[in-house]
């Protein structure tokens, strides 16, 4: 996923944006190795296990292609906002074909 | 280059979190993908509100489930086509060796109230602190342990696993017809 793919908006989040969600990581498959589980609380082992899919069901659907229409909007947003008194959309990146109908 | 640090520069980041968010109320792409175009659009226009500094994310989670539960009341009957969705993937048995297997779990998942989804997404699956899933959801720290627990236990319930119990048992049918309304604490 390349989320930070796009650098439209300037790029220069990060310093304070602190995207910590984004270290979400996949520890699935660390437990999904069978074999030797150690005797462990049953209710905890249940508890990671659901933890384990959560993370996966949520990971895939990160994981997923961001559809244009996103950042286009986001891009005519911009544009509508900087052209607020005159009429250029300008200087978001430019060359945005007419996405709706 | 001025510096061009509006806090709406940072909209697009999150843009894969909103929408696998927004695909776990809805359950389902096209829904979701409308709400995080509601949700991008509301955001930009009240950016004011959002205070530098503090956690986008929960933020923009926040407008998107309001915005879902709204749109929720007054559609209610749309969101109802969901269960086709993963169907093609339901055909996976159980796993007998103690795990869940995925496509189970994911179908009790959908059968979840969407409380109940965004609850353990959050908390679960999303990295959120308790407190900052409290703030998300307007509840509070104490709501929000109690509502994951409960959901938890219902989810186990949902693949026959008792609390306590990692064997997953066939007779997922038993379970599944119907009447997710029943067990739900908010209607107390």
């Amino acid at each position: 996923m390349n989320i930070l793919g796009t650098k439209r908006g300037g790029g220069a989040f990060g310093s304070r944006g602190k995207p910590k969600f984004m270290c979400v990581q996949i520890s699935t498959n660390a437990r999904k190795e069978k074999g030797h589980m150690p005797e462990q609380d049953p209710k905890a082992r249940l508890r990671q296990q659901i933890d384990d899919n959560l993370k996966r069901v949520y990971q895939e659907a990160v994981a997923e292609d961001v559809p244009d229409r996103f950042k286009q909007l986001l891009a005519q947003l911009r544009a509508k906002d900087s052209g607020d008194g005159n009429s250029g959309p300008g200087d978001s990146g430019g060359a945005h074909q007419h996405d709706r109908k | 280059m001025t510096a061009n640090d509006s806090p709406r520069d940072q909209i697009v980041q999150f843009l894969p979190q909103m929408r696998a968010f927004a695909i776990s109320l809805t359950r389902n792409v096209a829904a979701a993908d409308d709400l995080v175009q509601d949700t991008i659009v509301k955001a930009w226009t009240h950016i004011d509100k959002f205070t530098p500094g503090t956690n986008m994310q929960a933020w923009l989670f926040t407008i998107l489930r309001n915005t879902f539960y709204s749109s929720r009341r007054k559609v209610s009957r749309e969101v109802q086509d969901t269960d086709g969705i993963f169907a093609g993937q339901l055909s996976v048995g159980p796993d007998h060796d103690g795990k869940l297997a995925f496509a189970e779990f994911r179908r009790a998942f959908d059968q979840l109230s969407p409380e109940h989804r965004e609850v353990l997404i959050l908390v679960g699956a999303s990295g959120f602190t308790t407190e900052e899933a409290a703030q998300t959801l307007g509840i509070a720290p104490g709501t929000v342990k109690s509502r994951t627990s409960r959901a938890r236990k219902i989810l186990a319930g949902l693949m026959g696993l008792a609390e306590g119990e990692s064997a997953v048992m066939g007779g997922l049918d038993a379970f599944a017809p119907s009447a997710p309304s029943g067990p739900d604490e908010a209607a107390a």
